[in-house]
């Protein structure tokens, strides 16, 4: 039996998804089996709406995850109304690059269950504020 | 406090509300007016996830939110109210319930809707329960955030 496909669909605000798309085919070459998906002028359940739509249109047996920018936000309360009954779809909240270039190398080589569980360690360790005296890794 | 503003905003609890009116309003307690949150216990949750810390959150129907709105009027806390679409304030003043001003926040576009602003999309029925409510003495201000300037909705509508 061959492995699910994984496909994502990034929710945001404004042109963030965009540029999202846009910064990270510049640096992966291929932003294949990402969507971006903006809260411009949509009401809080036109949202819901086109992001069921994207769920329903994806292929059976595919594993889905929904990237949203905000947590607490329209796009994040669009997509956990729109994937509750959805046992195989994943909420990936506060998306940031390193997030999506995982996903973007990994979704085509890992089995669907790796790609999901590295989604969050990789935005997490991607996130690291420091003084500007003091380098990225040194003890604070 | 008691009721620091009642804003239209067919996203409830979202950005806006929590990051951009809450350090303004500094709500203590919110109020959705919306039968579908006041029916669903989990989406009630969720709305409450999201709203600005330190506030509590309830959802009612028109009918138990007008039965409440004198109390809540002398209650200490500062209260936000928030509704989907001003059929639902109007509603609220066919109720009984006397109102000074009204925010409209966001209502966003659907098919049969014309754009009024940026974030303010009408249809008849929307203009019907926003006129009628002017005609009421209620002051509608259409604002999204509390930095921006504030625009006479029932003006625009014409």
């Amino acid at each position: 039996m061959s492995e699910p496909q994984v496909h994502g669909l990034l929710v945001t605000h404004a042109h963030l998804g965009d540029a999202f798309l846009d910064a990270a085919a510049r640096i992966a070459g291929s932003t294949e089996g990402l969507t971006a998906l903006s809260n411009d002028a949509c009401s809080g359940d036109m949202l819901r709406d086109r992001v069921q739509e994207w769920l329903d249109g994806l292929p059976t047996g595919t594993i889905a995850v929904v990237f949203v920018d905000l947590l607490g936000g329209s796009c994040s309360t669009a997509a956990m109304l729109a994937c509750r009954p959805r046992p195989d779809v994943h909420i990936a909240t506060g998306v940031n690059l390193a997030m999506l270039l995982e996903f973007l190398a990994s979704r085509s080589t890992r089995p669907a269950a790796e790609v999901i569980a590295r989604l969050e360690d990789r935005g997490r360790r991607a996130i690291v504020v420091r003084s500007s005296a003091a380098p990225a890794g040194s003890p604070s | 406090m008691a009721i620091v503003l009642v804003r239209i905003d067919d996203r409830l609890i979202h950005g806006q509300v929590s990051i951009g009116w809450g350090p303004t309003l500094r709500p203590e307690h919110i109020v959705l007016l919306d039968a579908s949150v006041a029916a669903n216990p989990w989406e009630l949750e969720l709305y409450a996830a999201a709203a600005p810390e330190g506030a509590s959150v309830e959802a009612l129907t028109v009918e138990a939110a007008a039965s409440a709105w004198a109390g809540w009027e002398a209650d200490a806390r500062r209260i936000l109210v928030l509704v989907r679409s001003p059929r639902t304030v109007h509603a609220l003043a066919l109720a009984g319930v006397r109102l000074g001003e009204v925010n409209v926040g966001g209502m966003h576009f659907s098919a049969g809707k014309r754009e009024v602003l940026p974030y303010v999309f009408v249809d008849d029925a929307d203009c019907e329960a926003l006129r009628a409510l002017a005609h009421d003495g209620v002051r509608i201000e259409a604002r999204d955030l509390p930095g921006n300037p504030g625009r006479d909705l029932v003006r625009l509508l014409d």
